[in-house]
């Protein structure tokens, strides 16, 4: 994948995942703001639409899933997280719950 | 919700379930409804679809009419595996007349993206203007929608 280097003092808001959790894992997908964003800035990145992480309980949920929040915003938008953190690193965010859960720099 | 509205959006439901069961899927109404309205399953290998209806009055207006749904912010931002999909169907000369199917996802990007929809405390009002050539939503073309059950081919038993 052929992605240009940013441009100097390129300036982007963090990315924002939002997530939906259910019984036995949670979904998570970039913000639409930050998908037409991300295509703006990088339109050879080939990003997932969505990506699906089963947990056992949900209060496996951070325990499990914090780990791999770098792997899960990779995947999301098709970029080396080193790239992501250039950007300002992404922010999840709960909806049903109104919280950011995490913000991952 | 007026007592004529529940028996709309309730006719609206059938309708739809109707068309699914007519495209060979079977489809179950969840018992206590806080969320999907129907659930829709290809029985040969248990592929299951969550659906959300929305029902609504058409108001004839030159060259065709509108129709106005609201639809809860909360769940439109929340993702889900499967995700979610809306149908959005208008009652006109006393039948329903026209499907519109998109996917949550979409919906949600044309809603942040291209202000489609009105946002209100809770919730997002969708006003659809329907000719025979287009669906417009807030300067939007939805013609892409129109009656596009391509999801969901038609299975023979």
């Amino acid at each position: 994948m052929n992605i240009a280097p940013l441009k100097r003092g390129y300036k982007m808001e963090s990315l924002i995942i939002q997530i939906g959790r259910q019984r036995d894992g949670c979904t998570y997908q970039l913000h639409p703001s930050s998908r037409v964003q991300l295509k703006k800035t990088f339109p050879n990145a080939r990003p997932v639409p969505s990506v699906f992480i089963g947990y056992d309980t949900q209060s496996d949920f951070e325990v499990l899933h914090g780990p791999l929040w770098k792997q899960v915003a990779t995947m999301l938008t098709g970029l080396s997280w080193k790239r992501i953190e250039d950007l300002g690193g992404i922010k999840i965010y709960d909806p049903v719950q109104e919280i950011a859960v995490e913000q991952v720099i | 919700m007026s007592r004529r509205n529940l028996y709309i959006g309730k006719s609206g439901q059938m309708a739809v379930m109707a068309e699914y069961l007519a495209r060979g899927y079977n489809v179950a109404i969840p018992e206590v409804d806080i969320g999907d309205d129907i659930f829709v399953v290809r029985d040969e290998i248990g592929e299951f679809s969550r659906i959300q209806v929305k029902s609504a009055t058409a108001r004839n207006r030159t060259g065709g009419f509108t129709a106005q749904f609201s639809v809860l912010f909360r769940q439109l931002e929340t993702p889900l595996i499967p995700d979610l999909y809306y149908v959005f169907t208008a009652r006109r000369n006393e039948r329903w007349e026209e499907f519109l199917i998109l996917g949550r996802r979409e919906l949600y990007d044309h809603h942040i993206n291209n202000n489609v929809g009105t946002r209100t405390k809770q919730s997002v009002i969708v006003r659809l203007s329907f000719s025979n050539v287009d669906v417009i939503c807030q300067k939007q073309s939805f013609q892409v929608y129109r009656n596009n059950w391509s999801n969901w081919p038609t299975v023979e038993h």
